[in-house]
């Protein structure tokens, strides 16, 4: 019967689970591009062998935008105004950019100094502010937005600049003062129009170029906001002229001339330096990830860098920490031995710009590091480069052999002239002879266009390929992957002239849907990367069975051509993008569900009694009462899960739990960032409020009236601690978002307790109490003497137990040795007695209080005895 | 009954003791402990190292965890912080009763400050970077 039961049971719940609708992801309904470096490829088709120096252009910046722009497809619109511009009607990234950054271009001195008027779109405005029309630069800045998600900064205001005011950086200091400026507050600041914080057109290229070079995790870093250019000829305000670049957790990155230099166009340190401060950026977000300020501190990286932190108190207990190299340990060059941070950046830009360098000066570990957390798998010396270029354009070189190989079947008359590749003998056999001389003259063709591809979207590979030996190297290792390309599809075509056709459903629209569920899905996997390359080769199988497409069978393996089509980079990519985007167009969401989390905490009450619970909302910079900051970690969770549940794509909302994992990752960020702005807002306005109550406590001291109406609270030392203690007692001011103590204690110092025990009332409290606080002092001297003796005795009687022997008129050798520390005790207790601050008001010094002691040792000596 | 009041009593007792959480301190006798004591209690260290102190040396432990001996007596640790230790905010409540002393180990120059929050009281010191929410070490030895 139990048994009836559960079968019962178990065919109902697998009704129910199968009847139940499968939740679909958001990103499988997305029409954004299906495989990344779609832009690079027809770029290439359609320009030919140019260089990408050659391609630098409006129209080219323009379809990179078009591209990216097209992943937002979908995305509902942005409500609000920039100035003319009604956000609704303009590109969703755009809208985006100018809610985000909107505020903080162009004059901010002056913000009505540079006309916007007749401006569409965002490029347009940033050539505004260059004073120019339809330029590449305003694309270029716009472009970054879109690929790393920060600001590439046009405006006269340095991030934590020393001036309030835009425009002034650095001090004006007199030649003679140089060397000793002293004070810098005393100097004015020097002033700067607008165009000397804009990026120069060759920086503006360089910026650009990068956009080519790097990809995630570079892009769209946890803390980058905005990247500043210092006036030319300044250094950082806050660093020494030798650093031109400047990363900070606070958001930005500033860089100046030492940085930004060129050789040519392609060359030079400025890509170099740009990559070493976004990599900077890097080590942030990983380290923040782990809840440290760096990763490079962890103890994971110093050992792959092979670098000890040796800690340690010194002589005088003062902390000294420090990073050094392990004995025969491998950097790129000194100053990556300066610390973790700096081996860390600098690897990873030289990594990626100076390849063969780096293999060279690095261990294998550490080169395997970068390569495999930074760069995917890629190495940038000049071997590798080759390589990979071939690897990237693999699914062109199968696309266009495809249709060679169709074209010559239908033109097998066909007499061509022109050069030729020959086919190798075994390939050869069996082939109609006119089938296998239009091959020949049809691969040079394929040749020249990949090449081509490659030169005008690797930004290495006009410089790599042009000397006349590495051109040959290139392209007769671009020859042998076209031929072993051809043998393979030779091989299918011999069986079966039909499989063109039945490849056609694995790159069909349904095949990339399927393919971006699989990556989301697999994205909580233990092994994401070995979870997707499983379930896409099963995909794989599934169709290629349906279409008779036989696995192992060269290019009829449908897995490979799938493993080639659908990286597992190329869809991280393009998951990263979609999600990136989805959280952009939520951001007032988040804001306006962040700032109801933060007041429906705030309107609880709040206590500090608590200890601070939770770490996903943090405060660095001043401090927020226990009971606030608990509540808002505690409802972290489940404000994620409300703004989550509110958001939308396409009117489907997140369902699938790898999709909202996924997204939590950013979203944790934004939340973490809203909620910041709130802690700032409170903290404004608590400063504020105090900064009223100390003007009045200035102008009429109430509190310090009252507490010295009362001089209860004085204890017998440290009357100034003991009189803030009080007075703070008697501010009528709890703050949320500051210490109270650090808060007030200014006023404390300077007006409430300045001078306390000088006041006419304290020298009149301490007449009228004169002999109790006497007898108090001389209490503490009794107990001071009276609990030294007894250690002394105790330890007398320890050494000497063994001693049985009387001495002189019966004294025994432990009476003797508490005899003769006993003035040492009276000596110790009546110097610490001295300083406390009533004996010194009484006028008990030192000698005084001896002659105390001594009055009162026989009265001790018989306590003692007892 | 005497059992069953007992419980009674200590139930909200440990509730109180736990719901409140007793303040960080420094647990170990530091500056009194002996290498021989430190021993008996975590084993044999990985490894030493020297370090430019008199008389003095580093016992490295797993899971990060550095003590520092001068001669035969053990002067104070280095450690990891443990959960909610790794916020600064923590340790700002924790210390918020105590005279602390804000050093800067190492300027900002072209990174952010290393600093250090002591309160030595307590014996008890924490080093974090300039503008971080989080805390990277915590230095414990005999209360000051």
């Amino acid at each position: 019967m139990l048994h009836n039961k559960s079968f019962f049971f178990f065919v109902l719940s697998l009704t129910f689970v199968s009847c139940q609708k499968q939740p679909k992801s958001l990103i499988s309904q997305w029409d954004g591009p299906v495989v990344t470096g779609n832009f690079e490829r027809k770029l290439a088709a359609l320009e030919g062998p140019k260089c990408v120096k050659d391609l630098y252009s409006v129209e080219t910046v323009k379809s990179q935008i078009q591209e990216f722009e097209s992943g937002f497809a979908g995305m509902p619109p942005v409500t609000g105004k920039w100035r003319h511009l009604d956000l609704s009607q303009i590109p969703v990234p755009q809208a985006n950019f100018l809610k985000k950054y909107g505020l903080v271009l162009g004059d901010r001195k002056n913000p009505n100094a540079i006309d916007y008027s007749g401006c569409m779109d965002v490029p347009c405005i940033f050539n505004r502010i260059y004073g120019r029309e339809n330029h590449p630069g305003g694309y270029v800045h716009y472009l970054w937005y879109l690929k790393f998600g920060s600001l590439l900064a046009a405006d006269n205001m340095v991030p934590r600049q020393n001036s309030i005011n835009p425009g002034e950086y650095q001090w004006v200091i007199p030649e003679e003062k140089k060397v000793d400026p002293g004070d810098f507050s005393q100097y004015p600041y020097k002033k700067h129009d607008l165009s000397k914080f804009l990026f120069n057109e060759k920086e503006l290229y360089g910026f650009w170029r990068l956009t080519l070079m790097l990809k995630a995790p570079h892009v769209r870093t946890r803390h980058l906001e905005e990247i500043q250019r210092i006036p030319p000829g300044e250094y950082q305000e806050k660093g020494k002229p030798e650093h031109c670049g400047q990363a900070s957790t606070a958001g930005y990155i500033n860089l100046s001339d030492g940085c930004l230099w060129f050789s040519g166009f392609d060359s030079g340190y400025f890509y170099t330096a740009v990559t070493h401060e976004l990599s900077h950026h890097v080590d942030f977000a990983w380290g923040t990830e782990r809840r440290l300020q760096y990763y490079s501190r962890t103890q994971e990286y110093l050992d792959i860098a092979e670098i000890d932190r040796v800690e340690y108190l010194d002589d005088a207990k003062v902390t000294q920490v420090k990073y050094v190299g392990r004995k025969d340990a491998k950097y790129v060059n000194e100053y990556a031995k300066t610390s973790p941070a700096e081996t860390f950046a600098e690897m990873a830009a030289y990594f990626r710009h100076d390849g063969d360098k780096t293999k060279n000066s690095s261990s294998e570990n550490h080169f395997n590091f970068i390569r495999d957390k930074i760069y995917f798998g890629r190495t940038f010396d000049s071997p590798s480069l080759s390589d990979f270029w071939i690897s990237k354009f693999k699914p062109e070189i199968a696309k266009n052999i495809m249709q060679v190989l169709i074209t010559c079947q239908q033109s097998s008359s066909l007499t061509l002239s022109g050069p030729v590749l020959r086919l190798p003998v075994e390939m050869a056999n069996g082939l109609n002879p006119a089938f296998r001389s239009c091959l020949e003259l049809k691969l040079p063709e394929l040749t020249q266009l990949i090449d081509g591809m490659v030169l005008a979207s690797e930004p290495e590979a006009c410089e790599q390929t042009r000397p006349i030996p590495e051109k040959r190297t290139w392209l007769s290792g671009l020859n042998r992957s076209i031929l072993e390309n051809l043998g393979q599809q030779l091989d299918g075509f011999k069986q079966d002239p039909s499989y063109l056709s039945k490849l056609a459903r694995l790159t069909d629209e349904q095949m990339s849907k399927d393919v971006r569920n699989i990556f989301i899905e697999c994205s909580e996997a233990k092994n994401p990367r070995v979870c997707y390359k499983e379930r896409l080769e099963s995909a794989a199988d599934e169709i290629g069975n349906a279409q008779g497409i036989n696995p192992g069978q060269n290019i009829f393996d449908a897995r490979q051509i799938v493993s080639t089509l659908y990286s597992y980079d190329s869809q991280a990519e393009l998951a990263g993008s979609f999600y990136h985007n989805l959280l952009e167009t939520s951001a007032d969401l988040i804001k306006s569900e962040s700032k109801n989390l933060w007041d429906s905490c705030q309107a609880l009450g709040s206590d500090d009694e608590q200890q601070p619970t939770g770490r996903k909302f943090t405060v660095s910079d001043g401090y927020l009462v226990s009971s606030l900051y608990n509540c808002v970690n505690n409802g972290f969770d489940e404000l994620e899960e409300k703004i989550l549940s509110q958001m939308q794509f396409k009117g489907e909302h997140v369902s699938l739990s790898s999709e909202k994992s996924f997204l939590k990752k950013d979203l944790e960020k934004r939340i973490s960032k809203a909620l910041t702005a709130e802690f700032l807002k409170l903290k404004e306005s608590e400063l504020k409020a105090a900064k009223e109550f100390m003007d009045g406590e200035t102008q009429s001291p109430a509190i310090r009236a009252k507490i010295l109406a009362n001089l209860d609270w004085v204890g017998m030392d440290h009357i100034q601690a003991d009189c803030r203690k009080e007075a703070m007692k008697s501010i009528p001011f709890e703050p949320q978002a500051h210490l109270k103590t650090e808060l007030f204690k200014p006023v404390l110092q300077n007006k409430i307790c300045n001078n306390i025990a000088a006041a006419p009332e304290f020298t009149q409290w301490m007449i009228a109490n004169n002999s109790q606080l006497r007898a108090e002092v001389l209490n503490i001297l009794e107990g001071k003497i009276l609990e030294e003796a007894k250690n002394l005795k105790r330890d007398c009687e320890n050494r000497l137990s063994s001693s049985r022997i009387l001495g002189f008129f019966g004294m025994s050798p432990q009476q003797r040795c508490l005899n003769e520390g006993w003035d040492a005790i009276e000596d110790a207790a009546a110097l610490e007695t001295s300083k406390l601050d009533i004996a010194f008001r009484l006028n008990l010094t030192y000698d005084a209080l001896r002659l105390e002691g001594k009055i009162k040792r026989p009265q001790i000596k018989k306590q003692i005895s007892r | 009954m005497t059992k069953i009041r007992f419980q009674l009593i200590l139930f909200p007792v440990l509730l109180f003791v736990f719901a409140c959480g007793p303040k960080h301190t420094s647990h170990k006798a530091y500056g009194k402990m002996t290498v021989a004591d430190l021993i008996r209690e975590k084993g044999q260290p990985l490894k030493e190292e020297s370090i430019p102190t008199e008389n003095g040396k580093i016992l490295n432990y797993p899971g990060d965890e550095k003590f520092q001996v001068k001669g035969d007596i053990v002067t104070n640790s280095f450690r990891q912080p443990k959960a909610d230790e790794t916020t600064l905010l923590f340790w700002k409540n924790n210390f918020k009763e105590c005279e602390t002393t804000e050093k800067i180990l190492k300027p900002a120059d072209h990174e952010a400050a290393e600093k250090e929050l002591a309160c030595p009281s307590r014996g008890l010191s924490v080093l974090y970077t300039d503008g971080s929410d989080f805390v990277s070490r915590v230095i414990e030895y005999a209360p000051q």
